[in-house]
C-alpha cells in the first residue's frame, strides 16, 4: 500500500543514522502512544472537573452525583477488566489514575452541593486516604506524587486552621516547618531505597543483564557513578530542600529562642547532610547537589543581609552581589568539574565498547515500554544520551553544562545584577538624575562585561582540556559580567524611558539592542538572556500594532527553524561540508535562540494568549480584538512546515500517504483546539523536543501543558461548561489518533502475523511502519 | 509484501514482561493480581459507601432540620463576586466576637483577648428566631455539649468556627452556576438548615423582601432542586 513511498527508507536509515541522530521509528511510536493516551485521558478527567465546577443547575443535585459516581466507578471496573485479563498494563495505571483524580472531584462535589464549608484541609486528607489502596497497586510515580502532594496540602491547610497541635501559636510554625520536611525526607529516603532496589535488579536481572554482567568493569560504573533517578524523586527531593530551607531560615529572619534555633538549625544542617553524603559520597547526583548548593547559598546569604551587611553601609548591596557571585560560581564550578569527571569515566567507556552501548540502549527501550513508569521518555533519553557523549565533549563545553547549572548561574546573576543596580543607583544617586551620565554608565558597564566575557578571545578554539579550565577559572568573571551586563541594560532601559515618548519607540530600540547584544557577546547564558529579552518585545510590539494573532506563529517559526536543521532533500548524498546549521558558530547563536523562542513561544501561548492580558500588557486603550481562527490558522501552517522538516529527514514528503495522514491530524487538532491555542503549540515544542532528543525542552513542554490547564481553568472567555466540552473533544481526537495509530502499527506489523495474540503494548520490530504515523 | 528490514544492530525483541502478555483463560491469575484486583475494588467500595453516606446524611439534615436566615454584611465591597462563588460574612458574627472577647476579659484571659483575632476555636452560640425567621444572637454556649445546653422554647443552638480570627457559620462561600452572578447581588440573607445539634448547612441565598433568589433562566427547573 504504501510501501513505494516509504521504502528507500531502510537504506538512509543507517546513513542518516551515522550522520545525524535522527530518532529511530521506536522512539516515535512508543513516545506517540504514550502521550495520546496520557492526554486524552487527562483531558477526559479534566472534562469532568471542568462541569462539576460549572456547577450546571440544569442538573440536578443527584445526577451531578451519579455522573461523577459512575465515571468513578466505570474506571474502576475498567481497571480490574484489563487487570483480570492482564492487557494494557499502562492502560491499567491510567486508569487506576483517573479514579484517583475523580475521587478528588467527588469529593469537592459533595463540598459544593451541601455548601458545608469544611475545613478545606479535611476535603484534602479525606481524598488523599481514600485512594490508598489505587495508589498502592498502581506503582505510579505520578500517582504517589499526587498522594504525597494531597498530604502536603492537607498538612498546610491544617495547620493553616489551625488543628490543636498548632493551637500555641509561638512554635506553631517551626512545627509545621519540621513535621512537612520530616514527611518529605521520608517520601524522599523511601523513594530512594525503591530506586536502589530497582537498579540492583536491573544490573542483576534485567534484560540487559546478559551484556552488562558479562563485564564487570560496566556493573562497577553503573553502580557507583549515576544511574539517572525518575524525574519524580526529583520532585520530592526539591520539596524536601525546599522545606529544610525555610527551616534554615525560620532562626534567621524570626526572633526566636535558643531552643528552636538550634532545633531548626540542626534539621537543615542533617538535611544538606544527607543530600551531601547520599548524592556525593554513595552516588553522583548533580541535579540533587545543585538543589543543595542552592540552599546552602540563599541561607548564607540571608545570613550576611542580616548580620553583616548592617555594618558595612552604602558598600553593603556591592558586597552582597560579590559574596552571591563568588558563592554560586565557586559552587557552579564544583559541579561541573564533578560533571566532567562523570562524563569522562563513560566516554572512556563508550570508547571502548559503543557497540555494546548501542545494543543496551536498544534493548532499554524493549523493556521500557514494559516498564510501570509513565514519563521514562526522560530517563531513556538520558539513556541515549549517554551514546552521544564523544559528540557532546567534542562540542563547545557551554553545551554540555546541564540546563538547571544554567538556570542556577541566572538567577544568581539576575539578583547580582539587581543588587549592583542597587549600589550604583545609590552610590551615584543624584549624579544619575542626568541621562548621559546613565548613558555613559550602562556604555562603562556593558564595555567591563564584554571584556570580563573575553579574557581568552583569541583562544577560543584550542584543546578541549584548554576549553575545560577555562571555563572553569573563568566561571566567575562571567557571572560578574553577566550582572554587571544586566544592571547596564536595567540603566539603558532608564535611559530609553526618558529620552523617548512613545513606548513603541522606547521597546523597538531596545529591541534592537538586545539583538546587538546578542550577536556580540558570545556567552550563551547571556544570549538566552537577550534573545528572550529581544522576543518578548517583539510579542510586545505586535500587539501594540494590534497584531497578537502573529506572535505565537513567529515564535513557533523562529522555534522551528533554530531547532530543525533543514535538510537537503536529496540526504542520503553524505553532506561534503558541514552542514549550514553545524557550523560551530552558528550552533552557539542557534541554541540559545531556540530556546529562548521556545521559553517565550510556551508563555505566550500558556500565559497571555488571552485578549484580557494582552491588552493588559500593551496597555494601549483602543478597542482590542484577538482573531483566534487566524491565530489559529497561521500556527496550524507553521506546524505543517515543522512536519515537512521532520518528515525530510525520514525522506518522506508531505504529500505522501503519511504526511497526508499528519498533515490531517494537525489541522483536526488544530480545529478542535482553536479556543486552546496553547495546546497546538505545546504540542508543537514537545514534537520538536522528540525529535531531537531535547529533554530538558520536553519537561518544559510537559509542565507548560500542566501549567496550561490551570491557567485554562481560570481564564474568564468562555464558559466552564464550553470548557469542559472542549476538553472532551481534545480527548475523544486523540483517543482516535491513538486507536488509528495502533490499527496502522498493526496492519503492517509483520510480527503481528506471528504473534497474532499480541496486545499493543508488545512492541514489534517494525522500524519503517512506525515512522509512518508520527503526526 | 510488507519488507520489514531489520537495523544492523537492533537486537532481536526480548520477550516482554509476563504482565503485558494478555492471560489465558486457562492460566490462573497470580496472587499479585488477584491483591490488586481486590484493593482496587475495595477501594471502590469505601470511597461510594462513605461519600454516599455522607450525602445521605446531609439530605436527611435538609429535610428535617429547621430553617433559618442570617442576615449577611458585605465583606469586601469591591468584589464581591469572584467567579462562580460570593464571599459571604455575616452580620452575628459581631456580636459573637464580642461576646467572646467580653467573656474572656471576665475570665481575667488577658493574653487570650490580645490574641483574639489569631486564633482558631470551635463553639455554639444560642439564637432566637424573629417573626420572619431571622435568627439573633443570644448568649454564648456554656457547655462544650450540645445536648447538655438549657434551651428556652424558642431559642436555637448555631455552631460556629473561628479561623483566624474569622468566624465561620458553615461556609464563607455561596457556590452558584457560572455566569449567574448577577441575580445574587440581591442577597441580602443566607438561609440555613440547623439541626439539632446546631450545626448549619448554608442551602439559598435571599433578598431583602424575604424572596429565596432564583436566577431566572433556570426558574422552572428549579422547583426540584430548591431548598
Amino acid at each position: 500500500m504504501t510501501r513505494p513511498s516509504t521504502s528507500p527508507i531502510p537504506s538512509t536509515y543507517s546513513t542518516s543514522q551515522t550522520s545525524r541522530n535522527v530518532v529511530d521509528g521506536r522512539t516515535w511510536y512508543r513516545f506517540f502512544t504514550r502521550f495520546t493516551s496520557i492526554t486524552s485521558a487527562t483531558a477526559l478527567v479534566l472534562a469532568l472537573i471542568f462541569f462539576i465546577a460549572y456547577n450546571w443547575m440544569y442538573m440536578g443535585k443527584m445526577g451531578k452525583f451519579g455522573l461523577v459516581e459512575g465515571a468513578l466507578t466505570l474506571s474502576i471496573l475498567g481497571y480490574a477488566l484489563l487487570a483480570y485479563r492482564g492487557i494494557y498494563p499502562f492502560a491499567q495505571q491510567l486508569l487506576l489514575l483517573m479514579a484517583s483524580v475523580i475521587t478528588g472531584g467527588l469529593l469537592a462535589l459533595v463540598g459544593q452541593v451541601y455548601q458545608t464549608g469544611a475545613d478545606s484541609w479535611q476535603l484534602f486528607f479525606a481524598w488523599a486516604v481514600f485512594i490508598i489502596p489505587w495508589v498502592l497497586i498502581a506503582r505510579l510515580p505520578a500517582l504517589w506524587l499526587l498522594w504525597l502532594g494531597l498530604i502536603n496540602f492537607s498538612f498546610m491547610l491544617y495547620s493553616e486552621a489551625g488543628g490543636f497541635w498548632f493551637a500555641n501559636a509561638a512554635y506553631s510554625s517551626l512545627l509545621y516547618l519540621i513535621i512537612i520536611t520530616a514527611i518529605n525526607s521520608l517520601a524522599l529516603i523511601l523513594a530512594l531505597k525503591f530506586a536502589d532496589k530497582l537498579t540492583d535488579k536491573e544490573v542483576r536481572h534485567g534484560p540487559t543483564s546478559s551484556i552488562e554482567t558479562e563485564d564487570p568493569e560496566v556493573k562497577t560504573i553503573t553502580e557507583t557513578i549515576t544511574l539517572p533517578l525518575h524525574w519524580s524523586v526529583y520532585v520530592v527531593g526539591a520539596m524536601v530542600v525546599y522545606f529544610a530551607t525555610r527551616l534554615g531560615l525560620y532562626p534567621i529572619l524570626n526572633f526566636s529562642s535558643l531552643l528552636s534555633t538550634v532545633l531548626a538549625f540542626g534539621a537543615w544542617l542533617a538535611v544538606m547532610g544527607f543530600f551531601y553524603g547520599r548524592f556525593r559520597k554513595k552516588q553522583i547526583d548533580l541535579l540533587m547537589l545543585t538543589l543543595l548548593s542552592g540552599s546552602v547559598i540563599i541561607v548564607l546569604m540571608v545570613i550576611a543581609t542580616q548580620y553583616i551587611a548592617p555594618y558595612l553601609g552604602d558598600l553593603a548591596l556591592f558586597a552582597l552581589a560579590f559574596m552571591l557571585i563568588a558563592l554560586s560560581a565557586s559552587a557552579v564550578n564544583w559541579l561541573r568539574k564533578l560533571n566532567t569527571d562523570v562524563k569522562q569515566l563513560s566516554v572512556s567507556r563508550d570508547g571502548s565498547k559503543n557497540q555494546t552501548e548501542i545494543n543496551v540502549d536498544s534493548s532499554n527501550s524493549f523493556e521500557d515500554l514494559e516498564d510501570l513508569e509513565s514519563f521514562d521518555d526522560l530517563e531513556d533519553f538520558n539513556n541515549s544520551q549517554t551514546v552521544d557523549n564523544t559528540e557532546a565533549i567534542k562540542a563547545p563545553i557551554t553545551a554540555t553544562t546541564p540546563w538547571y547549572l544554567q538556570l542556577f548561574l541566572g538567577l544568581s546573576g539576575l539578583l547580582s545584577g539587581a543588587l549592583i543596580t542597587g549600589f550604583l543607583v545609590v552610590l551615584l544617586n543624584t549624579a544619575l538624575r542626568d541621562t548621559p551620565i546613565k548613558l555613559i554608565l550602562s556604555v562603562l558597564l556593558l564595555f567591563i562585561s564584554w571584556v570580563l566575557f573575553n579574557p581568552h578571545f583569541f583562544r577560543r578554539f584550542s584543546t578541549v582540556a584548554a576549553a575545560n579550565n577555562r571555563e572553569k577559572s573563568h566561571t566567575f568573571s562571567s557571572s560578574l559580567a553577566f550582572a554587571l551586563s544586566l544592571s547596564a541594560q536595567a540603566f539603558l532601559g532608564a535611559v530609553l524611558f526618558e529620552s523617548f515618548d512613545t513606548s513603541a519607540i522606547r521597546v523597538s530600540i531596545f529591541m534592537l539592542v538586545q539583538v546587538l547584544l546578542f550577536a556580540i557577546i558570545q556567552d550563551s547564558l547571556h544570549r538566552f538572556f537577550s534573545a528572550f529579552i529581544a522576543l518578548g518585545c517583539l510579542v510586545w510590539l505586535l500587539s501594540y500594532y494590534q497584531l497578537p494573532e502573529l506572535s505565537a506563529a513567529v515564535l513557533a517559526l523562529v522555534a522551528t527553524v533554530t531547532s530543525l536543521p533543514i535538510a537537503k532533500l536529496p540526504f542520503s548524498k553524505p553532506p561534503k561540508r558541514l552542514h549550514f546549521t553545524q557550523q560551530p558558530w552558528l550552533s552557539t547563536l542557534i541554541k540559545p535562540l531556540n530556546y529562548a523562542s521556545t521559553v517565550m513561544l510556551l508563555m505566550v501561548s500558556v500565559l497571555f494568549i488571552a485578549a484580557e492580558h494582552t491588552q493588559y500588557i500593551v496597555g494601549v486603550a483602543t478597542e482590542f480584538t484577538y482573531n483566534y481562527p487566524l491565530a489559529q490558522t497561521l500556527l496550524v501552517a507553521v506546524c505543517l512546515y515543522a512536519a515537512h522538516l521532520i518528515l525530510s529527514h525520514y525522506q518522506l514528503k508531505l504529500t505522501s500517504k503519511t504526511g497526508r495522514l499528519i498533515g490531517l491530524s494537525i489541522i483536526c487538532l488544530g480545529i478542535v483546539s482553536v479556543y486552546v491555542s496553547g495546546i497546538l503549540a505545546t504540542s508543537l515544542v514537545i514534537i520538536m523536543a522528540v525529535a531531537n532528543q531535547n529533554k530538558t525542552l520536553l519537561g518544559l513542554g510537559i509542565s507548560a501543558l500542566v501549567g496550561y490547564v490551570f491557567w485554562y481553568y481560570y481564564q474568564l472567555d468562555s464558559s466552564l461548561l464550553m470548557k469542559s466540552g472542549s476538553l472532551m473533544a481534545v480527548a475523544l481526537v486523540l483517543f482516535a489518533i491513538r486507536k488509528l495509530l495502533n490499527r496502522e502499527h498493526f496492519v503492517h506489523s509483520s510480527l503481528l502475523r506471528l504473534y497474532p495474540t499480541s496486545s499493543p503494548a508488545d512492541k514489534s520490530n517494525d522500524d519503517v511502519t512506525k515512522e509512518e504515523e508520527l503526526p | 509484501m510488507s519488507i520489514t528490514p531489520i537495523p544492523p544492530h537492533t537486537p532481536t525483541p526480548t520477550p516482554p514482561n509476563e504482565s503485558s502478555k494478555p492471560r489465558d483463560n486457562n492460566t490462573p491469575l497470580t496472587l499479585k493480581t488477584k491483591v490488586s484486583l481486590v484493593l482496587a475494588l475495595i477501594g471502590l467500595s469505601i470511597t461510594l459507601v462513605m461519600t454516599n453516606l455522607t450525602i445521605k446524611n446531609y439530605e436527611t439534615h435538609l429535610t428535617t432540620a429547621e430553617e433559618v436566615l442570617l442576615e449577611l454584611a458585605p465583606v469586601d465591597p469591591r468584589s464581591l463576586m469572584q467567579g462562580d462563588y460570593m464571599a459571604l460574612n455575616y452580620a452575628i458574627a459581631e456580636p459573637i466576637m464580642a461576646a467572646i472577647e467580653a467573656q474572656e476579659v471576665a475570665k481575667g484571659n488577658l493574653d487570650y483577648v490580645e490574641t483574639l483575632y489569631n486564633i482558631s476555636q470551635d463553639g455554639s452560640v444560642i439564637i432566637k428566631k424573629d417573626a420572619q425567621g431571622v435568627g439573633h444572637f443570644v448568649r454564648l454556649a456554656q457547655h462544650s455539649d450540645s445536648g447538655d445546653e438549657p434551651l428556652a422554647q424558642d431559642e436555637m443552638l448555631l455552631q460556629y468556627r473561628i479561623r483566624h480570627g474569622q468566624l465561620k457559620i458553615a461556609t464563607n462561600a455561596f457556590f452558584f452556576q457560572e455566569g449567574q452572578a448577577e441575580a445574587f447581588e440581591q442577597a441580602k440573607y443566607g438561609m440555613f438548615r440547623i439541626n439539632e445539634q446546631g450545626k448549619p448547612l448554608l442551602t439559598d441565598m435571599v433578598d431583602k423582601r424575604f424572596k429565596v433568589i432564583e436566577p431566572k433562566k433556570v426558574q422552572s427547573q428549579q422547583i426540584d432542586n430548591g431548598a
